[in-house]
């Protein structure tokens, strides 16, 4: 009889051991005209997006001119994207919005109420009362 | 693997040899058990099948955490000086253990005899809810927007050296 391995459908852990930045496109809208565009053509202007684009290489960031209020579209791994409304924000929020929302990972948000989100079966198994061992089982 | 013994040393009446280090194990193990209080970590490291048997609890800010390899860590708050990406070597361990053996030191195993790191895989936001606040004598409700953050790392590496 030959030996047959135990199936296991592949988990994709990204972290375990490399880890890739989900989000890898930034697009970020603009009006020359609009006032409510006023806080991106500052960070525009100021050149602080250089150094922000500098520390995240493996980012594509994209400029679009374009009518209307203006937005940052964020492009995540697995096709997932996000847009945010940056309208009438300043130059500071702007650049809050952009570090949080570059760090996500695109997916729904969602609040998970333990500690510790595990794929992995227990290691120590369910307990059960019946397998203390005599001297230490709870008596009546 | 049901098989679970980890009797504390004040129900066995064991004098307290080497602080509170102590190597629980089984039954059939109960002898060695009394008299190990060394850094010999052999026998956990025989059980736990090539670190996949392997859990490790390890405190951040004083909250202990039951990790394996693999494992997600949500933590309900911004990690300070720290970004996606970053790699955390987490040195406050309280017990490493396998399905057998557990080791366990209080005040914190010594570095040197594991590994147990994590990477920043996301900052990330709960989502959006709404709080309402009263005043004592006062029928107006304040609303207030609750959006905190959520910090989630993955357990990226956890082994005895």
């Amino acid at each position: 009889m030959p030996v047959k391995g135990i199936a296991k459908t592949a988990l994709s852990r990204n972290g375990v051991s490399s880890y890739v930045l989900p989000c890898h496109r930034v697009v970020l809208q603009y009006c020359n005209w609009g006032g409510s565009s006023q806080g991106i053509r500052d960070l525009l202007k100021s050149g602080q997006l250089d150094t922000i684009a500098r520390q995240r290489e493996s980012v594509v960031f994209e400029i679009a001119r374009r009518s209307g209020h203006p937005k940052l579209s964020f492009k995540f791994a697995h096709d997932k994207s996000k847009e945010v409304n940056i309208a009438n924000l300043d130059k500071s929020e702007i650049v809050r919005k952009l570090q949080d929302n570059i760090q996500s990972s695109g997916s729904e948000l969602f609040k998970w109420n333990h500690k510790v989100m595990s794929s992995n079966e227990s290691v120590r198994g369910i307990w059960s009362p019946l397998h203390v061992s005599n001297e230490n089982r709870f008596k009546i | 693997m049901l098989k679970l013994f980890m009797p504390g040393l004040r129900q066995r009446k064991i004098p307290r040899v080497g602080l509170s280090r102590c190597i629980s194990t089984q039954e059939s193990f109960k002898s060695e058990a009394v008299t190990k209080s060394t850094h010999d970590l052999s026998l956990l490291k025989f059980d736990s099948n090539g670190s996949n048997n392997l859990y490790a609890i390890f405190k951040l800010y004083n909250i202990p955490y039951l990790v394996t390899k693999g494992d997600k860590v949500v933590l309900p708050y911004k990690l300070k000086n720290a970004e996606a990406g970053d790699k955390l070597i987490l040195n406050n361990v309280t017990t490493i253990g396998s399905p057998n053996f557990t080791y366990s030191d209080n005040k914190g195993i010594k570095q040197e005899l594991y590994d147990l790191t994590a990477k920043v895989i996301e900052i990330t936001k709960e989502p959006y809810y709404e709080v309402y606040r009263t005043k004592p004598r006062c029928r107006r409700v304040k609303t207030f927007g609750v959006q905190p953050y959520q910090t989630i790392l993955m357990i990226s590496e956890l082994k005895l050296k």
